[in-house]
């Protein structure tokens, strides 16, 4: 396992390092730039030229680029041209929201897709399954900003029930925690909808597959509870392709849902990423896109280590 | 003769404080655009500026009526002996928050800093500044002189040159290098000398600026605990927050007029006409676009706009037309025919065609002009995210194509349309924007051959020379004059402009004081029904 690691981490350099270099040659291609940003309706050409000689970027791309990753080395992210702070602390503060968001929603979404998929293999045909799978569908063929907007619309404009945007109520001095988790509901809610849609789906396939297996129809002929095979074999077998598709969601826990964090307002790594295409914010954007990369190769990784001690027989050579 | 300024700017009288003014607890309103700075010397946007401007005392405060407010001014007094070269200023006693008084060393240091800055200035050019300025001296802690390097028109300078002066706390920022500063723009802690109303306690870029009374602050205080800017994405987003309570007030999307205005608990502001313009720049230097040269063409172009009619059709009422480079805010400062209506040029399709036909035009198979075969023809670039602005299009472009002129239409990112109009002039062809200018409404910055603005390459040589008289020469004259051969010539192609007005939660009161069409805030307005804390 540990050559596995080790080789895999050494593939994954490469594809990080054309992964970086390819965004941060489209963002500084692309037309505009963080200077027209700041300045506004007052860029003109000598101030733009300027400000760009203060930010550094009137130097030729090349050396740009070859500053970023002399900076990468030391450790420094960049400085956000806009927001006029270090690029790491930004992340660091935008990070933790993220992370408590997505990790309650995947942590939810898990044992939800757990249970209707458990119900979906094991009524395979019969009405509930039937319900389950509708449900699924429309879940997962629905945009995530509809479903935001839908239960805005209904929790926050109607019903006043929940905020609508932001992570804590701005007219309290200091809000308690519950403030933290009113934000959180419909901004969790939306992302486990979506979540649940396609991932219960997938674990009830594998679930009804897992039961039409000789190994089930053996210990059912030995006379082996139902109960004990469900959760004692055909659970941990069927795990494995959900811990596979897991592992892909793990940036998100790290890097956000860029609509979701936007319709929400919600301060997260996907928010800021969002604003910084916009503006132009080469240092922010490229840094998350260096997340993400990094984060997608550890969580497929960490899901074929979990599948590998979940089933030993799995190869990973 | 000593011209006294203070002529220009009566004392404005309000009006008693009532009785019943309560607390607000915490204030919650959205800026026009996230807000990235505290910094006045770095303000690029309106939000940014209007931040700083609660936390640093203007020299000046230029009202409504394009007055000054001596009362919400640090100047008491302003006064040209020679009309036009040399300025006295006197500062009214003034104390920073850490009880250090405010002197003329802070204003000399602000300019320090502007010639620092040099182009980079958010303000560079306006008013002369900073380079008209021969000398900058104080005589003590209290009165200091400008001296510029020529006569100028003593009100363009006072409003649109002095008016960017500012004193800014040298003892506590003065070992600090402008980088420094410039990395320090966004961070609250760094701001803990003020001398506004407010003092900055967080910024959540993109999110949400807190700020706090100063209460050190010498002037009317506020009533509310906490005044929170809270930047909200969208029009529709606006609306949802006004309705469920999360924020106070905000700019009225008139595109969800007919929405709003049945809200429960919530009320329409029309607080003043904009300070602001809005209009279709056009591409001079563009050979693809020669025809935009000829004035016909133009003056064709404003003929075939029904501004009245855009204004009651996508505006709901709420705005003005606008036929020169005056903002409706400013309507005061107009040349007195323009206010009462006689502009050279005015809603008429039939003019609009006969003065295409008279630029050699003629109906083309699908409608549109054409001249030796070339359609006439353009693309429009507008900045995308606006309903209202989308909409504004929609009815121009079936109104030009009425007298047979071809706009097409085009959204791209803000920041790139900028950056497209800076590049090369076969780059664009029209750009929809829209453009604020200071008190004094001269085109030195717009429309003066090689202005800093000019980026279309607009020139005439009676323009500039108009321009040179509204700046130069004493009185409004020269200003009138000016505003008139702007409205027949149309350099760019002026828009009606959307009215400041605001949907407002009905336990705020205030609103219309509180905000000035010009941008500056009077916190201390605002004020709250009794039990509408809110909190």
């Amino acid at each position: 396992m540990i050559r596995m690691i080790a080789t895999r981490l050494a593939s994954s350099t490469l594809t990080i390092f054309i992964l970086v270099t390819l965004v941060f040659f489209m963002a500084h291609l692309t037309p505009g730039g963080p200077a027209y940003s700041i300045l506004g309706m007052k860029a003109t050409a000598t101030s733009v030229q300027q400000l760009n000689a203060r930010l550094g970027l009137d130097e030729p791309l090349l050396k740009q680029y070859a500053i970023w990753w002399w900076h990468l080395f030391q450790g420094k992210l960049g400085y956000s041209y806009l927001l006029s702070r270090p690029v790491g602390s930004l992340l660091w503060q935008y990070e933790i929201n993220t992370l408590v968001f997505y990790t309650v929603s995947i942590v939810l979404s898990t044992i939800l897709s757990i249970l209707l998929g458990l119900v979906q293999g094991v009524y395979f045909g019969s009405w509930p399954a039937k319900l389950i799978g509708g449900l699924q569908l429309a879940g997962y063929a629905l945009p995530g900003f509809f479903v935001a907007a839908m239960l805005v619309l209904w929790f926050s404009v109607e019903l006043h029930w929940l905020p609508a945007s932001g992570i804590t109520n701005l007219r309290e001095v200091h809000p308690g925690i519950g403030s933290y988790a009113a934000h959180l509901v419909l901004p969790v809610v939306t992302v486990t909808i979506l979540t649940v849609s396609g991932l219960s789906r997938y674990f009830g396939e594998a679930v009804h597959e897992e039961l039409g297996k000789d190994y089930v129809r053996t210990a059912r002929a030995k006379g082996v509870s139902f109960t004990t095979i469900l959760f004692g074999h055909v659970l941990r077998n069927a795990l494995r392709p959900l811990v596979t598709i897991l592992g892909l969601s793990f940036p998100y826990i790290f890097t956000g849902g860029v609509i979701v964090e936007s319709v929400f307002n919600y301060p997260g790594l996907g928010w800021l990423m969002w604003r910084s295409a916009l503006s132009q914010d080469y240092p922010i954007l490229i840094a998350i896109v260096l997340i993400i990369g990094v984060l997608t190769i550890l969580g497929n990784l960490l899901a074929d280590i979990v599948n590998g001690l979940l089933d030993p027989r799995a190869s990973y050579e | 003769m000593r011209l006294l300024l203070i002529l220009f700017g009566l004392s404005i009288c309000t009006p008693a404080w009532g009785a019943d003014r309560g607390d607000c607890g915490t204030v919650v309103v959205p800026p026009n655009s996230d807000i990235t700075s505290f910094d006045p010397i770095f303000a690029t946007s309106v939000a940014n500026a209007q931040v700083s401007q609660l936390l640093y005392l203007a020299l000046i405060w230029i009202n409504r009526y394009q007055r000054i407010d001596w009362r919400r001014s640090l100047a008491s007094a302003i006064t040209s002996p020679d009309n036009g070269i040399t300025y006295d200023v006197t500062l009214r006693p003034w104390h920073w928050s850490d009880g250090v008084p405010v002197t003329t060393a802070d204003i000399l240091y602000m300019f320090q800093l502007i010639k620092q800055m040099g182009a980079t200035y958010p303000g560079y050019g306006e008013g002369g500044m900073p380079d008209i300025i021969k000398s900058l001296t104080a005589s003590d802690s209290t009165h200091f002189q400008v001296v510029l390097k020529r006569r100028v028109n003593a009100l363009w300078f006072t409003y649109n040159g002095l008016g960017q002066l500012q004193p800014l706390p040298v003892h506590n920022w003065g070992r600090y290098t402008l980088d420094q500063l410039w990395q320090m723009q966004s961070t609250p802690a760094f701001f803990r000398v003020v001398d506004g109303p407010l003092r900055p306690l967080r910024l959540d870029v993109g999110l949400d600026a807190v700020l706090l009374p100063n209460p050190a602050y010498e002037g009317p205080k506020s009533h509310f605990e906490r005044f929170i800017f809270k930047f909200v994405q969208s029009d529709g987003a606006a609306v949802q927050q006004i309705e469920s309570g999360e924020i106070d007030m905000a700019g009225l999307p008139t595109e969800l007029y007919s929405y709003v205005r049945h809200l429960p608990g919530v009320h329409l502001e029309e607080l003043a006409p904009a300070a602001s313009w809005d209009y279709l720049a056009i591409n001079f230097s563009n050979p693809n676009v020669a025809f935009f040269n000829d004035v016909r063409v133009r003056d064709a172009m404003q003929d075939a706009i029904d501004q009245p009619e855009l204004i009651r059709i996508v505006l709901h009422g709420f705005g003005d037309p606008v036929y020169t480079a005056v903002p409706p805010a400013d309507a005061a400062l107009l040349a007195p025919e323009l206010r009462q209506g006689h502009y050279p040029v005015r809603y008429d399709p039939a003019e609009a065609r006969t003065l295409l036909q008279d630029a050699g035009f003629s109906p083309g198979p699908d409608g549109i002009m054409q001249k030796s075969g070339k359609r006439l023809s353009f693309l429009d670039l507008m900045a995308a995210g606006s309903a209202e602005t989308m909409m504004m299009t929609e009815v121009l472009q079936s109104e030009l194509r009425v007298v047979g002129i071809d706009m097409r239409v085009r959204e791209i990112e803000f920041n790139q349309l900028l950056a497209l109009l800076s590049g090369p002039a076969v780059g664009w062809q029209a750009a929809l924007l829209s453009l604020s200018v200071g008190g004094y409404p001269s085109g030195e910055g717009l429309f003066a051959t090689d202005a800093t603005q000019n980026n279309n390459g607009y020139t005439d040589k009676t323009m500039d020379r108009l321009i040179d008289a509204s700046i130069n020469q004493s009185g409004l004259d020269g200003l009138y004059k000016y505003e008139t051969y702007v409205s027949a010539q149309q350099p760019e192609i002026f828009f009606p402009t959307p009215s400041a007005t605001y949907m407002v939660s009905d336990r705020l009161h205030g609103a219309n004081d509180f905000l000035d069409p010009a941008g500056q805030l009077a916190p201390d307005q605002l004020w709250c029904t009794a039990g509408g804390a809110g909190t």
